[in-house]
């Protein structure tokens, strides 16, 4: 692969970014006391023990950044990995958006990549300066590395803590350079998850184990439908019980306010405090409220498929992009084909139930959460009680799990506004039910692919229409790139008005279009006469002329990305699975196969499923993913992650199925709402293609292939096919 | 209010708390011992798991009463080395870790009772304990490099 960004130089003045957040000054003491000479930015701070202290700048849910921008920043500023120090940053507006932006869309890595390595090369040019100083000989003639400034030709060497003081009355530099990748010796080794020795012992903090003096705790019963609001409840009853210490009405204040941007994710409720959790639950148990009314035309699962019945008529709400006139073509020709699939509603169902503490106080408030958008979460608290940003202090603690959960502010705003309700700190702890009955949700959402076809199979024009929540919208920054470019596309959207809330989930919009897309194609490819696997690939290397403009220009999708990127990975990474294929085939491997991939931003990964289907019990023997991420960071961290979204996708397709009834959830806990266990983890192979080009994100990619691989393998298997998720009877499996 | 005294991790330790109330809520709201978690309530996903008497139970389900004068066992009270532990850390076994303790504490249990378990024995000892980052792949290999570990 061609390098992109090695041995780069990069212009710090044209960015005004590492000189802005460059703060060289001598002499403080950090949180700890311990003196720090050399400061040379934000996120670093350097001792004469020679100790590196990192500052963490995102949220860390389990994805393994808070190592891995670590790594990023240590092996750029040549630094040892044994003494590098890292901490959680609490949320400043200082940082701005480049620094502590979201975590989200598997973007932390990609995204901090230019920055981190802008900063670290700073202070390491710096620390080189320093040395040659000391040294007495040419700057030319030093590097960095494990820690140390060496001088080439002598071989004498300063260790950095003997570089502090000196470093920090350096010249920031004008222009830096990058370390080859040649040279990396931390950057693709398998280094321990930082966290791991406090979660063993059960001394990682998460939220929920928040304690402030003068605390109490919050149980809150939230309205069973967006939008219904308190009546009346029987709180002298409640405050009765022994350990309650009030029954206060939380209401959501910007309730009449429409802008997407602005709006609280918080629903209107009543919240039982009391001395313990435990207490707040039970009593929380005996609240009794009643709600105003809501008008439920759409409120059961008979009327949602009414209204996607009805939808399938209806004209798009509006266009995602358009090339050529497909649905002329579609008049033109006689023969089309035609498939639509369903992905369910589906929650969260994080390990750690959402949890805040706040402590209101005149001047400032204290929070102590996990989040993943701190700044929009503050912007949206700080609009109920009409507060700037900087009034809070946020503490963003490591959590268990979020799932993209943790995008939304309603269980911040909700501690916030009851600790300055009852003047002292309180903390709202979600339960179960809450979280799986009152929260947002992955969206229902239908795929309609159609093609018309012409002479031999070729394919003229290609339609999707996807059926999705209004608010889905919200969520237009995860809908996938397009990949087959084989004929003229047209992609659209005709929005149906489900009631329940929408969050994004773990891949988002790459979820159900991967089952609709990769579903689709398998069995495009069957009804052609071709083998799946092999037809994907003739898709991808016979693409036409990539747009350069498309329909409303509504979506920003960069097809210069599309074609330099994720098309020949994905052509690398199909032949990969076809070398795999291959191999099972020669070693006589008994079970049967099915292929899927699918991108996540510019990652891109395939999955081969194996499979068996004896009297209908289906057994998912082996899962290899094959993943084109560019510079792999941390193998074993990655590895984790694609592990870990497999076990994702796995939950989706068996069981994950949110339902309603006059408007409510049905599902209450992980007995009605069922998640993947140990029994049925199949095993898990996962490739890596060797790629240096810049990180481009893990956290998501493993996920969408998972549910089409194994649909395509039922059908490769039984003749089948499968268009619903979640499947129905893992051991007796319900073939339509 | 009632009050109970317990032994936790060789410690005994006096509480008042109300005699329904589980365990787990003992462990974390009243002692501050909270490496076990809070995921379900109703004894579902094992992110709670202690022992008592050396057999693990679901800390949400057990209220405090039921425990005076039993030995209780909690992630606290397993020390660092424990070849448990090691082999989690040497597999780097956890992402969150949110639900780890419990399966550690599950994963113990087995291998107390049967230090050579079959795939269908951790299979059944560990299907208690829900991980939503889905680490199970490593749990089960970590179980038996711990298996191998405490033999040697």
């Amino acid at each position: 692969m061609k390098r992109r960004f090695f041995i780069q130089t990069v212009s710090l003045g044209s960015s005004g970014f590492a000189l802005g957040a460059a703060v060289p000054f001598l002499g403080s003491n950090d949180s700890l006391g311990k003196k720090v000479v050399f400061e040379p930015n934000l996120l670093m701070s350097l001792g004469e023990d020679g100790i590196v202290r990192f500052k963490y700048t995102r949220h860390e849910m389990g994805q393994g950044s808070f190592t891995g921008l670590a790594m990023i920043f240590a092996e750029e500023l040549g630094a040892d990995w044994e003494k590098i120090q890292v901490s959680q940053a609490d949320y400043d507006e200082k940082y701005g958006n480049r620094l502590y932006g979201n975590t989200g869309g598997s973007g932390t890595v990609r995204r901090m990549w230019e920055p981190l390595r802008e900063l670290a090369a700073t202070a390491r040019t710096m620390l080189i300066s320093a040395a040659a100083e000391k040294m007495n000989v040419p700057t030319e003639e030093c590097f960095a590395n494990n820690g140390l400034v060496i001088h080439k030709p002598s071989k004498q060497r300063v260790p950095f803590g003997e570089l502090a003081s000196l470093a920090s009355h350096q010249e920031v530099p004008k222009t830096v350079t990058f370390r080859d990748v040649a040279d990396y010796n931390i950057i693709g080794t398998p280094k321990k998850n930082l966290n791991q020795d406090k979660i063993l012992d059960g001394k990682l903090q998460y939220s929920m184990d928040v304690v402030v003096d003068n605390m109490v705790y919050a149980c809150i019963v939230r309205a069973p439908i967006m939008g219904l609001d308190v009546i009346s409840f029987n709180a002298e009853e409640v405050k009765n019980i022994e350990g309650v210490v009030d029954v206060l009405q939380v209401s959501n204040r910007l309730k009449e306010v429409d802008e997407s941007d602005t709006k609280t994710s918080m629903r209107n409720g009543v919240a039982v405090i009391a001395k313990d959790t435990w207490t707040a639950f039970e009593a929380a148990e005996k609240l009794q409220v009643e709600w105003t009314d809501s008008p439920l035309e759409n409120g059961n699962m008979e009327s949602i498929e009414n209204d996607l019945a009805m939808a399938k008529g209806n004209s798009a709400t509006y266009t995602i992009f358009e090339t050529g006139d497909v649905v002329d073509e579609f008049k033109n020709t006689t023969s089309t084909f035609s498939r639509t699939y369903r992905n369910p509603f589906q929650a969260h169902a994080l390990m750690e139930p959402m949890c805040a503490t706040a402590d209101y106080k005149k001047d400032r408030c204290e929070v102590w959460s996990s989040t993943q958008h701190p700044n929009r979460i503050l912007q949206r608290t700080g609009k109920v009680v009409d507060r700037p940003i900087s009034f809070f202090l946020l503490h963003n603690l490591p959590c268990g799990g979020s799932f993209g959960r943790r995008f939304y502010d309603d269980f911040i705003t909700e501690a916030v506004v009851l600790s300055k309700m009852l003047k002292r700190p309180v903390k709202v702890v979600w339960n179960r039910k809450d979280e799986i009955a009152t929260s947002g949700y992955h969206a229902l959402q239908e795929e309609e692919h159609t093609v018309s076809l012409g002479e031999n199979g070729k394919i003229l024009g290609w339609r999707l229409r996807e059926y999705m929540s209004a608010q889905t919208e919200e969520l237009q920054w995860a809908f996938p790139f397009q990949i087959y470019y084989n004929t003229q596309r047209l992609q659209e959207v005709v929005q149906v008005p489900f009631r329940l809330p929408i969050m994004a989930w773990r891949s988002v919009q790459a979820h159900p279009h991967a089952l609709g897309l990769e579903s689709f194609v398998d069995e495009l490819a069957k009804y052609l006469g071709k083998d799946p696997l092999d037809y994907r690939l003739e898709l991808l290397e016979n693409q036409i002329e990539f747009p350069k403009s498309f329909g409303e220009k509504r979506f920003e999708v960069n097809f210069n990305s599309v074609k330099e990127i994720l098309v020949p990975r994905a052509i690398r990474v199909y032949k990969e699975l076809s070398r795999l294929r291959n191999q099972y085939v020669t070693s006589n491997g008994e079970n049967t196969l099915g292929f899927a991939g699918h991108s996540f931003g510019p990652t891109f990964a395939g999955q081969m499923a194996e499979i068996s289907l004896e009297n209908n019990k289906l057994q998912v023997h082996k899962i290899t993913c094959v993943v084109d991420c560019g510079l792999v960071i941390n193998p074993q961290l990655a590895a984790n992650q694609i592990e870990g979204s497999i076990i994702w996708g796995l939950s989706a397709l068996y069981y994950n199925n949110i339902t309603l009834k006059e408007g409510k959830v049905e599902q209450q806990n992980f007995h009605d709402y069922k998640v993947l266990r140990i029994d049925k983890s199949p095993e898990v192979e996962v490739i890596f293609l060797k790629n240096e080009d810049a990180p481009s994100g893990i956290g998501e990619p493993g996920v969408p292939p998972v549910a089409p691989a194994i649909l395509n393998a039922i059908c490769n298997a039984t003749g089948k096919r499968i268009r619903k998720l979640p499947i129905i009877g893992i051991d007796n499996l319900e073939l339509a | 209010m009632p009050r109970f005294i317990l032994n936790i991790n060789d410690i005994e330790y006096t509480v008042e708390a109300p005699e329904r109330m589980p365990i787990l809520w003992v462990l974390r709201d009243k002692l501050n011992l909270t490496g076990s978690k809070f995921g379900c309530g109703i004894g579902q996903c094992g992110a709670c798991t202690i022992h008592v008497d050396g057999t693990p139970v679901r800390g949400c389900c057990v209220p405090v009463k039921a425990l005076e004068g039993k030995v209780l066992r909690t992630i606290e009270g397993v020390p660092t080395e424990h070849p448990v532990k090691e082999s989690w850390r040497k597999l780097d076994v956890a992402q969150c870790g949110y639900c780890q303790t419990g399966q550690i504490m599950s994963a113990i249990a087995l291998l107390d009772r049967k230090p050579k378990p079959t795939r269908e024995e951790i299979n059944r000892a560990m299907k208690g304990n829900i991980c939503r980052c889905g680490t199970y792949k490593r749990i089960k290999n970590a179980i038996k490099e711990a298996s191998k570990n405490q033999i040697a």
